[in-house]
């Protein structure tokens, strides 16, 4: 499952290595970074979990990224872009790159990453809307759309471009145990479980980085990773516990970094199954009855964001009115269920993972008793997570979870959390189908964000999630680490260079 | 003793096949690997493309099948996450669980047994309920909640020994110490037990009645008999150790065939799943061949029946 704060992963390594030289008080050879989980693969079409995505980042390079505080749209394995039509956009590629098995990269590498990427299960979606791809030159590619793609550049930014006869050579399984990028970094060492080991690539394009040596270490237990931090073993760590943030807050020798609402939590309503959540405004009544900021403040610290719409503040689309819709209002959410026919409430049952996001049980019995307040009686399913993400799939469930993080674009965060008919068989809306649709193909930036404003407003009002809160990304480092931490956008843990 | 052994093997056989057969069916009706495996954005076209390169579209009997046929060419499958051999993703982490468990073992062993024997000839002093205590104590207490706490102690204050990770002796210290604590218990229950159970027969009477020094007694008379059950148990702990290093390697990050599973296990990645189910089947099998064997080491009588 994509972890989202393993992403940040990227973000922290790559923010790091933007500070670069200037920023080291002294020489750093190397960095230790303690991750919660281990890759499961460095081919970037075998495995797409944010670990393995934020590490490949290291070691590969796409087309473009979005770079810089405001993740401006940066060339890196390409020079430039152009769209020839509606349909067609030709890509420049930089010439002189070479890979880390010394051979140079060109459009044939190009257009092999993206075929790989239509037939990875995994990366298809990124590159569904490209229909083909048309080597130019040595150095010119044309990638062909099926109409107008919006979203296309930010796809790109994870189609990460492998070696054609490299990978063809060795195979994908060879590949992922020792793969061969064009990247800032090159793998010098993978102990399964144990850590893996980037050396800084002498003959990157960009030139050397810094630090010279990455040794990064999953560790999957909160507390271990915790202790690692203070005995100095590691210099970084993901995902603080929130109840030790105090406690590094106290010290000097430590410093929390902390990214706000990168990963929202969404619940998922079944409005397909004979009960009462088929109804508009019994979902809304159930979006009434939660109060938020006690979630935000009291069971999460603080470390989380109020959400009241599918995405927050700073995405493009955010509709700052319609996310005023729901407040904190059990009066109205009973008048609501109460017009709806329902004036003693109703049993719902509702799913539950241990372990799934940021203190899920004590958040989802705080929603139950609130919404207990106006009648609605939960009963709480703790089930594992794959049994979860199961059952949503083949529409048994009630009231579910999904948990998707910020994206550069605003149509990947509504591909992850299943809007449209026909990917789910728990809600269908026409309305939101054609908005996505338009959004799609909407190329003027202006103009999109206008569909998708539209399309939050219609999402808040037809409610098919409840909205409670988007968790923060809380990472701590040792003070003598020189590094600054950038807002996390998306899954693109790979492209975080802030430079 | 050969054909003992040659007929133990041949047992083991049915039962590595129901083992095959319970984990192949139960880790395929417990998830859809799809879930985890892909992004969630992915739709059911892409769900379904995953199923057809691996498979998995097929119905469960093909499966089985064309397992069964993989099986008998020493094929393990590939691992979904990887496609790397389901045999390679086991045996590079085997050494880690085996050094581990092996730790573990022989300091449960070391200390467990010896306490079970003064506990025994000391019994009802103030050293055998310390003893007895400690291990009820200790067998209470939950692994993970030992491992951190040892781990606070002796690695984040007093900063004698490493949290986490696999190296040297000293990395081992503590996940070592920490398994151990959870079989110690027993074999020294077991051991004083067992010690005392021995102590009512007839040939101990009769060689404390020749003479004999109490510690002959105890070490050349007793001792050999009592480690029957014990010999039983730790058979049986060593499936305890190897469950019990599930936990042990999560908390620190040891890197073995537990954390492995355990993530196999999360994202479906049945390859993998089945792979390790098999290869401890089979070390759990062969250790407790090794214990059957050292029975008749024991008490040769056991040669004749």
């Amino acid at each position: 499952m994509l972890s989202w704060s393993a992403a940040l992963a990227g973000v922290l390594v790559l923010a790091l290595m933007s500070v670069g030289t200037a920023g080291w008080a002294a020489p750093q050879p190397e960095l230790k970074i303690a991750l919660t989980t281990d890759a499961g693969s460095m081919d970037p079409y075998q495995d797409n979990s944010v670990v393995g995505l934020a590490i490949q980042g290291l070691i590969f390079e796409p087309l473009m990224d979005y770079r810089g505080p405001n993740f401006t749209a940066t060339p890196l394995v390409a020079t430039g872009w152009q769209a020839l039509n509606t349909t067609t956009w030709r890509f420049f590629i930089r010439q002189g790159i070479k890979f880390q098995d010394g051979t140079p990269l060109t459009a044939d590498d190009v257009q092999f990453s993206i075929e790989l990427a239509k037939n990875s299960p995994s990366a298809r979606g990124k590159v569904a809307n490209i229909t083909g791809v048309t080597v130019v030159s040595p150095y010119v590619v044309d990638i062909h759309t099926a109409g107008p793609a919006a979203s296309l550049l930010s796809n790109l930014a994870y189609i990460f471009i492998v070696p054609k006869a490299n990978y063809q050579k060795r195979g994908a399984a060879a590949f992922g145990l020792e793969p061969v990028g064009s990247g800032p970094y090159r793998l010098e060492q993978w102990q399964k479980g144990q850590q893996i080991v980037l050396a800084a690539f002498d003959g990157y394009w960009g030139g050397a980085q810094s630090p010279a040596r990455l040794t990064i270490r999953p560790i999957s237990e909160d507390s271990t990773r915790f202790a690692e931090l203070l005995t100095g073993s590691v210099d970084v760590i993901q995902d603080v516990p929130v109840e030790d943030v105090a406690q590094l807050q106290q010290r000097r020798d430590f410093a929390i970094v902390q990214s706000k609402g990168v990963r929202q939590i969404y619940f998922p309503m079944n409005t397909k199954t004979d009960t009462p959540l088929r109804l508009r405004a019994v979902r809304q009544a159930i979006n009434f009855a939660i109060d938020r900021d006690t979630i935000v403040k009291d069971i999460l610290n603080g470390f989380a964001q109020v959400r009241t719409g599918p995405w927050g503040p700073g995405q493009l689309g955010y509709n700052a009115d319609a996310a005023r819709f729901y407040g904190y209002n059990p009066d109205k959410a009973k008048a609501l269920l109460k017009q709806s026919g329902y004036p003693n409430g109703f049993s719902v049952t509702w799913d539950l993972c241990h372990g799934c996001w940021l203190k899920d049980t004590e958040v989802l019995q705080t929603i139950a008793n609130e919404l207990k307040a106006v009648g609605i009686r939960v009963n709480i399913n703790l089930i594992e997570t794959n049994q979860l993400f199961t059952n949503q799939d083949a529409g048994h469930f009630q009231i579910g979870m999904e948990r998707w993080s910020r994206q550069y674009d605003t149509d990947t965060i509504l591909a992850g959390i299943s809007v449209q008919s026909g990917t789910q068989p728990y809600y269908a809306n026409p309305d939101v189908d054609a908005l996505l649709a338009k959004g799609r193909q909407t190329l003027d930036p202006a103009a999109r964000g206008k569909v998708y404003q539209q399309l939050f407003q219609v999402l808040v009002e037809d409610a098919p999630f409840v909205y409670t809160h988007a968790q923060d990304a809380i990472w701590a480092k040792r003070t003598s680490v020189p590094w600054v931490f950038t807002p996390f956008v998306g899954n693109a843990g790979m492209t975080l260079l802030n430079k | 003793m050969i054909i003992y052994i040659l007929r133990r093997l041949l047992q083991v056989v049915p039962t590595l096949a129901g083992v095959m057969v319970v984990v192949f069916l139960l880790i395929r009706v417990s998830g859809d690997p799809t879930q985890l495996l892909l992004p969630p954005n992915a739709t059911p076209a892409d769900r379904a493309l995953f199923r057809k390169q691996h498979g998995l579209d097929q119905p469960l009997a093909v499966q089985f099948v064309r397992y069964v046929d993989s099986l008998a060419h020493g094929d393990l499958g590939r691992s979904l996450v990887d496609q790397r051999p389901a045999a390679d993703v086991v045996f590079e982490r085997l050494p880690a669980t085996v050094e581990l468990a092996v730790s573990g073992m022989a300091i449960a062993v070391v200390v467990g047994i010896p306490a079970g024997i003064a506990s025994a000839v000391w019994r009802g002093s103030a050293l055998d309920r310390l003893a007895m205590a400690s291990a009820l104590v200790g067998q209470s207490m939950a692994t993970f909640w030992v491992g951190i706490l040892l781990m606070l102690v002796f690695a984040v204050q007093l900063r004698w020994l490493p949290v986490s990770g696999r190296g040297g002796v000293r990395h081992l210290m503590l996940p070592a110490v920490t398994l151990s604590l959870y079989i110690m218990p027993v074999l020294a229950r077991m051991t004083r037990s067992s010690m005392l159970e021995v102590w009512e027969q007839d040939f101990i009477r009769t060689a404390r009645a020749k003479g004999l020094r109490e510690r002959a007694v105890i070490v050349r008379h007793s001792l050999r008999a009592a480690l029957i059950p014990v010999a039983t148990v730790l058979g049986l702990q060593f499936g305890g150790a190897l469950a019990g290093a599930i936990v042990t390697e999560s908390v620190f990050s040891w890197g073995g065939v537990g954390t492995l599973v355990l993530d196999a296990i999360y994202k479906r990645d049945y390859p993998v799943v089945q792979a390790v189910v098999l290869v401890i089947a089979v070390m759990f099998m062969l250790v407790n061949l090794l214990v059957d064997v050292g029975y008749v080491v024991l008490d040769p009588r056991i040669r004749q029946t």
